[in-house]
């Protein structure tokens, strides 16, 4: 055992030979390398705990948008319905009051019509009547319907007072014309004309006119005045009666109570 | 049989002496740097690392981790130092496996150097971390009779660096040696796997303790003391663990 001075003075260089090569190509190397991963590493940390910040703002965010969205969305949801029901509800008083406006028209012109078929009953009815009437008077009286109607004529005449048979002499100075609903023959104008003569006086001018329009009776019409029997007002009243018995009442020309 | 392989001249010019010692150590330098050279020469930042560059790298992280345990410091300015002895005496012993080989470290010269290298570079180190009036004051204390002890106790514990080193790898070669000649069939191989792992762990107990003596110049007389370390403890890690 003993100790070589050259040798150890060597093996001291070589030593710091070696130190000097391993730190140049094996500690300079690893360490920088490892300091460079640990770096990197920490740096992709970073960036992950970056990434995991921006995402959980973000999703925040959408969540906070869409919180704001289902929001709007109620409130548009709510609003549509708003919308509908009004409109629903302006839409059906629309077509209430175009189906009232129609049922109005609807009713009117059934009225019209009731009452021009009431009027055509009424004239049927009156045309019938007097028919039968003139019928019955031929056959019971044994005298003719105009002869009969012109009586009543000449007891009206009759029963004026002096004055009132005065003015109308007067005015029958103007002329006289007698309206009848069916022609009179020749004897019963010459009748006529005799019997008005002997009330009103001589020099008349008789006029006879024959008038289809009237149901039935006789008019003597002079300038300002007019002396008339006629059935009509008799017709009349048997028309009311007769549409009471055909149970036809004149229908309401509005009634809103019906409208429901 | 020769007990060291200073014996073993293979030139000799005046002072100039070549010993087997010398050429087994540049082979062994040129082997680690050529290996070094090799392994760094594409070093990958990345985190998928080739084999090599992960062994070098568990190797130095390894050395880093035993440094900071001791020392409680930052372990880059002695990583280089600590590092290279480790290595040249852990390579050293275990390429005596080879036949033929005579490791280095077999000689009282080389474990001499390397024992000197940790005499001076503790000093060194000692006064570049605390200048010198501090490293020099831990001579006296705790008082100026400790003069005389201190110093003789860095000079014993040089010598029994240099002195465990070479016992430990000459008793091996020299036992093996002995062993071969009287069984020569199997016990011999046992012997040898034993003594790789003999001079893994000389290796490593040179390492630290040059470490230890390192640690004590720069930071065992500090006026104030590290921070205990908090004991690992069930479920967790303490930071020497990293």
């Amino acid at each position: 055992m003993q100790i070589d001075g050259f040798t150890v003075i060597a093996q001291i260089i070589n030593f710091l030979i070696l130190l000097w090569l391993l730190k140049r190509f094996l500690y300079g190397p690893i360490t920088g390398a490892m300091t460079a991963r640990q770096q990197k590493i920490a740096a992709a940390l970073d960036d992950a705990r970056q990434k995991v910040e921006q995402a959980e703002a973000e999703a925040r965010k959408y969540q906070t948008q869409r919180a704001e969205l289902d929001a709007q969305h109620d409130k548009w949801l709510e609003q549509a319905r708003q919308e509908i029901k009004t409109r629903r509800e302006e839409w059906l008083k629309q077509a209430r009051r175009e189906i009232d406006a129609q049922r109005e028209e609807w009713l009117m012109a059934w009225q019209r019509e009731q009452t021009e078929n009431q009027h055509t009953l009424q004239r049927e009815a009156t045309r019938r009547l007097t028919e039968a009437v003139r019928h019955a008077l031929r056959e019971l009286a044994d005298a003719d319907l105009e002869r009969r109607m012109l009586e009543p004529l000449l007891t009206q005449l009759r029963t004026l007072d002096m004055a009132e048979r005065t003015a109308l002499a007067q005015a029958a100075q103007g002329g006289c014309t007698i309206n009848t609903a069916f022609p009179l023959d020749i004897a019963l104008q010459q009748h006529c004309q005799a019997a008005l003569s002997e009330l009103l006086g001589d020099g008349i001018t008789f006029t006879f006119h024959h008038d289809p329009r009237m149901a039935c009776g006789i008019t003597l019409e002079m300038p300002g005045h007019r002396l008339a029997w006629t059935l009509d007002s008799y017709l009349d009243g048997f028309g009311e009666t007769l549409a009471k018995a055909l149970n036809s009442p004149v229908p309401a020309t509005s009634n809103s109570d019906e409208r429901r | 049989m020769n007990i060291s392989s200073d014996q073993i001249v293979l030139f000799e010019f005046g002072f100039i002496r070549i010993s087997a010692t010398l050429v087994f150590t540049w082979l062994i330098m040129a082997l680690l740097v050529l290996l070094a050279r090799r392994i760094t020469r594409r070093v990958i930042h990345d985190t998928v690392l080739p084999p090599w560059q992960n062994l070098l790298e568990v190797l130095v992280e390894g050395i880093q981790g035993q440094i900071r345990d001791v020392t409680r410091q930052d372990p880059a300015p002695y990583l280089p130092f600590i590092g290279t002895l480790f290595i040249f005496i852990a390579a050293s012993n275990l390429l005596a496996i080879i036949p033929g080989f005579e490791p280095p470290t077999g000689s009282l010269s080389t474990t001499t150097a390397l024992a000197l290298c940790v005499f001076i570079a503790v000093p060194l180190y000692g006064i570049q971390r605390r200048g010198w009036r501090a490293y020099l004051k831990n001579y006296v204390e705790p008082t100026p009779v400790m003069l005389p002890l201190n110093i003789i106790g860095e000079l014993s514990r040089t010598l029994a660096l240099a002195v465990r080193l070479y016992g430990n790898v000459m008793s091996g070669a020299v036992v093996g040696a002995i062993l071969l000649i009287i069984t020569p069939l199997f016990f011999p191989v046992l012997m040898h796997a034993l003594e790789l792992l003999t001079g893994l762990i000389q290796a490593y107990i040179f390492a630290i303790l040059a470490t230890v003596y390192l640690a004590a110049a720069t930071a065992a007389h500090e006026d104030s003391p590290p921070p205990p370390t908090p004991l690992p403890t069930k479920g967790t890690r303490s930071i020497n663990e990293h």
